[in-house]
């Protein structure tokens, strides 16, 4: 299977609905791969939080408005932030029964109170565990970075590193949340705490975007990209229910899975989309997605390896962290970013020697996980 | 050594597999990999092993700054606790068992009301009782409703009470349900719309209509007065009463409580004549009379607004709040619930029921300000019609309720100006000069009194379709 067409819309705070936001990523999906919308013949739309933030469920019937007169089977998927990443897996299981199935990803998280979007994120964690204990995501994220940094090591340096990069790349990318943005490792230091250790600029923003893939049966084109691994698994709810908390099980076991799919190991993966909402989760994600020894990450950060140069280039797009995160979308984008460099079209941010790219796709905190590796 | 009290939402959130040792942190019953039984797990104490400060603010946790715990139990079992207390890695997570009478225990609700309810019960040191001890338990089911809407104590919480007494041995011959619902709700009804008749079903517990039973008179000395009142004869025999209320507010009393619980006991008459008088000093007297109680409060939902009855507002308060202590235990809900201590209650720790003064209450259990939830307070001075007033005599339930509840589906159709009296308790200065129309008995009887001219519905109360189409001619 292959992804032949893919659209995303600018991320980050914007005036457009849901409907608007998916009917964008959709028709530059399409135009992308020169489709017309009648060869599409299933949809999966993923979304984690219009029910709470817009009172709008049924998303499925919602894209179906988007083109009226189709009546093609469209389903809605929901795995948190993996929400897309789950979608792309299940798309690709149905290439044996349709020939082209479009996933669109989107989300509209601005323009709601802050208090009220907190608590809907949240919303992914277990209601009675977590909720009740006001342990929303930065704060678990933060138990997990407080643990990993006493057991290995890892200083807010290191995390603070890592921030920057997404940023310096964010910067190369139009699409992204925080394009344009100047930020230097001063700011990034002296940023406010939001659940210690971790400190704002170790969070990834709210923000609303979408975007779309098609993925075919056949090769249609040079430029279609072939999925040689897609795998998904999961994992318990909440941190405690978890007996070490550096690291998730559902990637390890994911990868493992993609990586013997595709026939690779870990050593011939190019660069990688991990799923960065906070900063601790992309050190975690090297870990346990092979790239290095348990405890090791802090290396590959401090020499640089993971910058758009180096010898494992992570987040190109500027990730979840700077190229943002709108949970719905999320999953989506980051194969879009990783097309883009197979492809060779990723302008001022192309890497060199993109042959196999990995996206990386967490739900919660790492309730679930999708993995695909691409290939050109 | 201490005993070390169970800490409520850690403790009881661990299942196992007899047999296969998976662990669940819901409250399960079958292992569905092995189809062995699947028991609670008491972990018997925990280390923080992990802290991050909470500085951003979310719906449900308002203030800041707060801590969550990583905590680990002796089994290497994780549990994410929030605090507002300061720890350090490596502390020891723990307290000790309640064995003051005047503590109240907090126990917030999981996935199980049940086990919160049990829990409740072992912070405040457990029940004592005999075998044979005949047990009363009395919920509050004024109204035919679901326990979902925040009106009537949840069964569950009783069958929570149910459980524990009977693996403590308790015979299930000697417990008796027994409430008496309001006047004109058919309390056959009552008891099957609010889950309680198949609780009683299920556990082969008996359940009494507190009318269908004999009253005893007692005579009261209230300041000058006599307060004669019938008590059932139930409740004055019994060796043991659990009263287990349901957090709600109320029109007249401010809120209603385990104090207030109590004034459920007495017959029609006797309640009547409560609501003519001074109704908060009454209800303080009537609990003088009583045998001394446990309470288990139920704030499982729990109701705010003009509680108590269907103008209130369901709370989700999710806390089971016990103590033996009556008062204690009112006065700790009041501050939680951010309400003023009313009367009956002040009353009460006057008369010697208990203790009023916070920081002679021990709480147990969950902190108070991770449980605080600030409910509405009820409003009987406003009318829910905009251009109907109502003059608040004090009535009773009966009319209370109905002309509340006409008035407020009434509330977008343009009226006369007009002033709704009911209740005896009218003066001269509550009247004014407008149009005054009187509905029930007791507002009929006290305008008359004072010699004014009033429209007038009889009636004790009259029903809501004789009121409406008494109604009627003012309504535009």
């Amino acid at each position: 299977m292959y992804i032949s067409g893919i659209g995303k819309t600018k991320f980050g705070i914007l005036n457009q609905s849901i409907p608007e936001l998916a009917y964008e990523a959709m028709s530059k999906a399409l135009e992308d791969s020169k489709q017309d919308i009648m060869n599409i013949d299933m949809i999966y739309v993923a979304n984690f939080i219009a029910g709470p933030l817009q009172n709008q469920l049924h998303l499925n019937s919602l894209i179906a408005s988007l083109l009226p007169g189709t009546n093609i089977p469209i389903i809605r998927i929901e795995s948190a932030c993996a929400s897309s990443g789950a979608a792309v897996y299940q798309a690709a299981l149905m290439t044996h029964k349709f020939n082209n199935i479009m996933v669109v990803g989107v989300e509209k998280m601005t323009n709601i109170d802050v208090y009220k979007a907190t608590k809907a994120i949240a919303s992914a964690s277990d209601s009675v565990l977590d909720q009740k204990q006001g342990a929303i995501f930065p704060a678990t994220y933060a138990l997990i970075a407080q643990e990993y940094m006493s057991k290995y090591g890892l200083t807010k340096d290191d995390l603070s590193l890592i921030a920057l990069k997404a940023h310096e790349n964010a910067n190369l990318n139009e699409l992204a949340h925080f394009y344009g943005k100047e930020v230097t490792l001063e700011m990034i230091r002296n940023s406010p705490v939001i659940c210690s250790p971790l400190k704002l600029f170790d969070c990834s923003p709210v923000t609303d975007g979408a975007t779309a893939l098609i993925i075919s049966k056949e090769k249609k084109s040079d430029r279609d990209i072939r999925i040689i691994g897609s795998s998904f698994a999961t994992d318990t709810i909440s941190l405690s229910q978890r007996k070490d908390i550096t690291t998730f099980s559902a990637t390890k076991i994911a990868a493992k899975k993609a990586y013997e799919q595709a026939g690779i190991s870990p050593g011939q993966i190019d660069f990688a989309e991990v799923h960065d909402c906070f900063t601790i989760a992309e050190v975690l994600a090297m870990e346990d997605l092979g790239f290095c020894e348990k405890g090791k990450s802090k290396e590959m950060i401090r020499s640089g390896e993971t910058k758009l140069d180096g010898r494992l280039p992570i987040g190109t797009g500027g990730g979840l962290k700077a190229g943002g995160h709108p949970i719905g979308a999320t999953g989506a984008s980051q194969i879009y970013e990783i097309v883009k460099q197979l492809r060779r079209e990723a302008g001022k941010r192309q890497i060199k020697n993109a042959n196999i790219g990995m996206a990386q796709n967490i739900g919660g905190v790492g309730g679930s996980c999708a993995i695909h590796i691409l290939k050109r | 050594m201490e005993e070390v009290a169970p800490f409520t939402s850690l403790k009881d959130k661990m299942w196992e597999c007899k047999q296969c040792k998976k662990i669940w942190y819901y409250p399960l019953e079958k292992c569905i990999f092995c189809k062995s039984e699947v028991i609670n797990q008491k972990p018997k104490g925990f280390i923080v092993k992990g802290i991050s400060k909470v500085l951003v603010s979310s719906n449900g946790h308002e203030k800041i700054p707060y801590y969550n715990l990583l905590l680990e139990d002796e089994n290497g079992n994780l549990h994410i606790k929030k605090t507002f207390k300061e720890y350090n890695r490596g502390d020891r997570f723990e307290q000790k068992a309640c064995k003051n009478k005047t503590c109240v225990g907090l126990s917030s609700i999981g996935y199980s009301v049940i086990d919160a309810t049990k829990r409740a019960i072992e912070l405040i040191g457990g029940i004592n009782f005999n075998p044979n001890d005949k047990i009363i338990i009395k919920p509050n089911i004024v109204l035919a409703k679901n326990p979902s809407t925040g009106i009537i104590t949840n069964p569950s919480v009783v069958e929570g009470i149910i459980q524990y007494l009977l693996k403590e041995g308790s015979n299930r011959d000697n417990i008796l349900i027994l409430e008496g619902s309001l006047q004109d709700v058919d309390s056959k009804k009552a008891i099957k719309k609010s889950g309680y008749y198949d609780l009683c079903q299920r556990y082969g517990i008996k359940f009494k209509d507190l009318f269908s039973g004999d009253f005893v008179t007692r005579e009261i000395t209230m300041n000058h007065e006599k307060l004669i009142v019938q008590i059932s004869k139930d409740i004055m025999e019994a060796d043991l009463i659990i009263n287990v209320p349901v957090v709600k507010t109320h029109f007249q009393t401010g809120v209603s409580l385990g104090i207030k619980n109590m004034k459920g006991i007495i017959n029609h008459p006797s309640r009547k004549n409560m609501h003519r008088g001074k109704l908060q000093e009454q209800i303080a007297y009537l609990n003088t009379a009583l045998p001394k109680y446990i309470t288990i409060a139920d704030g499982s939902i729990g109701l705010e607004g003009m509680g108590p009855g269907a103008l209130g507002t369901p709370a989700n308060f999710g806390l089971i709040i016990a103590g033996k202590d009556p008062v204690a235990v009112d006065r700790i809900i009041c501050e939680l619930i951010g309400l003023k201590v009313p009367l009956h209650i002040t009353k009460a720790a006057e008369l010697g029921l208990g203790e009023l003064d916070l920081d002679k209450i021990e709480i147990i259990g969950e902190e108070m300000e991770i449980v605080k939830r600030k409910f509405k307070a009820a409003d009987d001075k406003i009318s829910p019609h905009p251009d109907i007033e109502l003059i608040d005599g004090k009535p009773c339930s009966g009319c209370l309720n109905s002309v509340w509840s006409l008035l407020y589906r009434l509330k977008d159709i343009s009226a006369e100006e007009i002033s709704i009296a009911f209740g005896s308790q009218i003066s001269e200065d509550m009247i004014g000069y407008g149009k005054i129309v009187a509905i029930g008995d007791c507002a009929l009887n006290a305008v008359k009194n004072l010699g004014r001219e009033a429209e007038s519905l009889r009636g004790c109360p009259p029903s809501i379709e004789e009121q409406e189409k008494f109604l009627k001619k003012w309504l535009k």
